[in-house]
């Protein structure tokens, strides 16, 4: 076996040499290509780009020829009776051919490849397409076992590469059918490796075939091989078709569009619209790791972004695939309809900021696109914008989420600590007259940089911006660019803790302008030490807009506050531990909170979603389990099916419309679906 | 622990060796017996299944029925036994062109358990091959030559020769088998001549067999071939002409002489052909002649059958 193993590496020792010869000539190019190419990012890249590409292609070739030379030359030349009178059993000839033919293959594309390993990533990051190694050593194996199959059968190595060749084309048509448009996911982060995925099973059917045929000592007739050969090829036919007839199982599922997210908005002219982020199709794909992982269901789908019109249930505007990542959070439609703001989060991957978009509905054009500071590449972001009440004003949050993520990070890069390179931009939808809010500046060495965000609200009227500015206080700023006036400050609990910088949550206004309600945490020496688990509390606080009352209550955890419609009533739905919450309902007219009685099916669950009417006191509250509408007597009537059904089963979050209907995707995400709640009826309304 | 393998005196054996390629039938119930240490010559002409009778020994095919032992082991089952003591030299053998002669036979070592290079030396310096001579340069007869020298590296206990001497000249002919047969007869190694080489066989074989149409005609010594086939010529100037045996075949009559020949001689049929105004003479037939008698028939038959009507 030793000795046919090296005689295939004298054999073909000349495709070393020329993979020698090819490397120093690319290395040579290359060199001189850096040398009149202009030094520039992107022309690096595309010769980095055209070199991979080369050698890629050139390694296939190698593969190809190296395989298809296995046995054809020797019964092309007349030697492989020679060779099989040999004492050497067919299995350790067959093996020493094919490890030879495996070896020479590496040897071959290491020599093309080695030099030049740092040009792939660049092929990579230009085509948008990693190379990973397992995809590299499942496409040889698959290269490696077809060829060496027809290798076996036929007697002309031109023929054996040609009939690899159409063979390989139709397995990979195939699998790269059944991954990209039928849908069918593997792995689900990485399509390469899927579609080599499923091609593999050919591997080993190929291989075997070709020892069968080969042990048989069948080669000298040339029609008896097809007597193994055959049922091996419909054997892997049958597994392609099956490959095939599920892509198109999957697809039936996966190229319908899904609802993931829907964000309401109701229009001054009557009616609604809907911003509806979709799921679309697995194709086109972008290769991400995080993406199968986050998502567990069509890794490579592509996200759309329609904008509906609730009353005609036609599309308004749809834009094509977002770049980067995109949630329903992310998208934010202007009260009035016009205008639809978008805020992408970074790419990793391709080390791209997130960025923000606004598109005018009606031209379909976009009419601003902004990203953050380039403090720390992609790791800026925008956050979800947010529409002034009337939709002329548009507010964003940017934010360098790393300060904040890694522990450690800012006590060993402490010019960092007092740089607020991240913040609020309040400006007009056109990016125009932006003005910009900096948290609140710590002078405090061991100042907690999560807590310097800027927390903000709307005023009702749209005219004034609730922001929390240093020393805790809440402040009142009149747009454009007014100057801060304060309203209220939190108390400071203890003199220890005079640096202490609260966490609040944004300050939410009820829709007569009169109440701000939010939370603000309670110090805690033990808050800001790395790795030591925190232990937070919370009081919950109502001061009116002027500043002249304020009330507090402490839940036992964090609560959630919505206000009815009509400004009376602060509904507070605080979790508590073990997935129980409880309801409480505070009352502006007689300023006094009544705890509400939740029914037992309501909790705990972890699934509690609500919503509130613009125009009425009322609350409706559901979990996986059950559908209620609080009434204005605090009551909880249980909704009727199919609105509780539909509420219940509905995934993502909820919007209401200009009717008081709550609007949420069907369970199935094909559809919008409106629930009256009152009425108990459920209506399709997109599409 | 296996057990060893039993020849029972004989280096190959088959019994009912049947190949068939489709519809045709190569090798028909064929059960031939060569002794130990003989040099056994298998003739037939073109087409009569010699090839696939030593492809089927060295398992290269796959019998369709019957079985072969070489050695005592079976061909198909102890496949590579069998190989590692054989050598094998088939017609106008291709060879990896870009090797040396010194690669080949280094190529074959490797695929040996021992290797004796003073006997491969032996039968290529005479005939003034050097090691490193690449095979791309050596005429057809020098490759046949080097193919021979290699086949006998590893001191084969029976080897092959199938149609080998064909393309080599009378004098290297003469040569190569001289030595080839110094080398085997030596070790009282057997040889399986298969080939057309009849003036050659006749010179050097002990045994012979004539493979016609897939079947095994004849298989016997060349001497009691010799003894049993005789031509008898009957001369009848004045008296009837004798009755035709039965078993007599390739008969020719004339007006006061018949001939034919007889494949079971024995001294009785000349007497009982014997008469009154008869002579009887018993002729001796070469190889060649022989072949002629018992092939011909056959052949003519087939061809017979093959014209168109």
């Amino acid at each position: 076996m030793r000795g046919i193993f090296w005689k295939e590496f004298r054999e073909n020792r000349a495709l070393l040499w020329l993979g020698f010869a090819l490397a120093v000539v690319i290395i040579n190019v290359y060199a001189v290509s850096l040398r009149v190419t202009p030094p520039t990012p992107a022309a690096r890249q595309d010769l980095n780009l055209l070199c991979g590409a080369v050698l890629l292609g050139l390694a296939g070739l190698v593969i190809l020829a190296t395989t298809a030379n296995l046995f054809a030359t020797e019964k092309a030349r007349g030697t492989l009776p020679y060779l099989l009178a040999l004492p050497v059993s067919r299995p350790r000839i067959w093996l020493a051919k094919v490890l030879g033919a495996l070896a020479l293959s590496a040897a071959s594309v290491f020599l093309l490849f080695a030099p030049v390993l740092l040009l792939i990533p660049g092929v990579a990051r230009a085509t948008r397409m990693t190379v990973y190694l397992p995809d590299i050593i499942l496409w040889v194996l698959l290269v490696l076992a077809v060829t060496v199959f027809f290798s076996v059968l036929l007697t002309r190595a031109i023929s054996v590469a040609l009939a690899s060749l159409l063979t390989l084309i139709a397995l990979v048509s195939g699998s790269v059918f059944a991954v990209l448009a039928g849908g069918v996911t593997l792995l689900g982060y990485d399509p390469a490796l899927d579609v080599a995925l499923l091609a593999f099973p050919a591997v080993p059917a190929f291989a075997l075939a070709s020892l069968a045929a080969f042990s048989r000592g069948e080669l000298l007739q040339s029609a008896r091989p097809w007597r193994v050969a055959l049922p091996v090829l419909v054997l892997v036919s049958a597994v392609e078709v099956a490959g095939l007839l599920g892509g198109a199982r999957w697809a039936y599922r996966y190229q319908r569009a899904e609802v993931d997210a829907v964000h309401l908005a109701s229009l001054p002219s009557g009616g609604s619209v809907a911003a509806v982020v979709i799921q679309g199709s697995p194709a086109p794909y972008r290769r991400e790791f995080r993406s199968g992982w986050e998502r567990g269901r069509g890794a490579y789908r592509s996200t759309h972004l329609v904008l509906v019109g609730l009353a005609s249930g036609r599309d308004l505007l749809a834009l094509p695939r977002h770049p980067g990542d995109l949630s329903g959070k992310d998208v934010k439609v202007s009260p009035d309809g016009r205008y639809l703001a978008v805020t992408g989060r970074p790419d990793w991957l391709e080390f791209r900021p997130g960025a923000i978009e606004v598109w005018n509905v009606r031209t379909a054009q976009r009419i601003y696109q902004g990203i953050p500071r380039q403090g720390y590449g992609p790791h800026s972001y925008y956050r979800p914008a947010s529409w002034s009440p009337v939709g002329d004003w548009l507010a964003v949050y940017f934010d360098p989420v790393l300060i904040g993520s890694v522990s450690g990070f800012v006590e060993t890069n402490p010019e960092l600590a007092a740089e607020a390179n991240h913040g609020l931009a309040i400006m007009r939808p056109d990016g125009s007259e932006r003005s910009e809010i900096a948290p609140p500046r710590v002078e405090a060495p061991y100042s907690r940089p999560y807590a310097r965000t800027v927390q903000f609200g709307w005023d009702p009227a749209g005219r004034a911006a609730y922001t929390i500015a240093p020393s805790n206080r809440l402040v009142r700023r009149h747009l454009p660019g007014g100057k801060a006036k304060l309203i209220w400050q939190a108390p400071a609990p203890d003199p220890h803790y005079e640096h202490y910088e609260r966490r609040f949550s944004p300050p939410l206004v009820s829709a007569d302008g009169r109440w701000i309600t939010l939370a603000v945490d309670e110090p805690n020496p033990w808050g800001w030490v790395p790795n030591r688990p925190v232990e937070r509390s919370y009081f919950t606080w109502i001061v009116a807009a002027d500043g002249s009352r304020a009330f507090t209550r402490r839940p036992q955890g964090w609560e959630n506050a919505a206000w009815s419609g009509d400004g009376n009533y602060l509904y507070l739905i605080a979790g508590l531990s073990g997935g129980a919450f409880e309801i409480s309902r505070w009352q502006a007219s007689n300023q006094q909170t009544v705890a509400l009685n939740v029914p037992p099916d309501l909790a705990p669950s972890p699934g509690l979603r609500y919503s509130a009417f613009p125009d009425r006191p009322s609350l409706v509250i559901w979990s996986e389990k059950a559908a209620y509408l609080v009434d204005e007597q605090g009551r909880f009537r249980p909704l009727r099916s199919p609105a509780s059904a539909a509420l219940i089963h509905a995934p993502g979050q909820p919007g209401v419309d200009r009717q008081g209907r709550i609007i949420v995707a069907s369970a199935n995400g094909e559809s919008l679906l409106a629930v009256d709640v009152f009425a108990g009826t459920v209506t399709k309304v997109y599409p | 622990m296996s057990k060893e393998p039993v020849s029972n005196g004989f280096a190959i054996t088959t019994h009912s060796l049947t190949r068939r390629f489709g519809r045709k039938l190569a090798l028909d119930s064929v059960s031939a017996h060569v002794p130990t240490g003989s040099i056994y010559g298998l003739m037939g002409p073109n087409g009569a299944g010699k090839t696939t009778f030593v492809r089927c020994l060295l398992n290269l095919l796959d019998p369709t029925a019957g079985s072969a032992t070489v050695l005592g082991y079976d061909v198909v089952r102890d496949s590579v036994a069998v190989r590692r003591r054989i050598g094998h030299v088939a017609a106008l053998q291709s060879l990896w062109e870009w090797m040396s002669v010194g690669d080949l036979a280094d190529f074959m070592a490797g695929c040996y358990p021992r290797w004796n290079s003073d006997a491969v030396a032996a039968v290529l310096e005479p005939v003034g091959i050097e090691w490193e001579d690449k095979i791309q340069a050596l005429s057809r007869g020098q490759r046949t030559l080097a193919c021979l020298a290699v086949a006998i590296g590893h001191e084969p206990e029976v080897l092959l020769l199938d149609e080998a001497l064909t393309g080599l000249d009378p004098i290297s002919r003469r040569e190569v088998l001289r030595n080839v047969i110094d080398v085997m007869h030596a070790g009282n190694r057997t040889v399986l001549i298969a080939g057309q080489d009849i003036a050659d066989m006749e010179r050097i074989c002990d045994q012979v067999g004539f493979l016609v149409k897939g079947k095994l005609l004849w298989e016997s010594t060349l001497e009691e071939l010799k003894a049993r086939v005789k031509r008898l010529r009957i001369e009848h100037p004045e008296a009837p002409p004798p009755e035709i045996p039965s078993d007599a075949f390739n008969v020719e009559r004339a007006a006061r002489q018949t001939e034919f020949t007889v494949r079971d001689f024995t001294p009785d049929r000349v007497t009982a052909l014997a008469a009154p105004g008869r002579r009887v003479e018993v002729m001796d037939r070469s190889l060649e002649d022989i072949f002629i008698d018992l092939a011909g028939p056959q052949l003519r038959v087939a061809a017979d059958l093959e014209a168109p009507r």
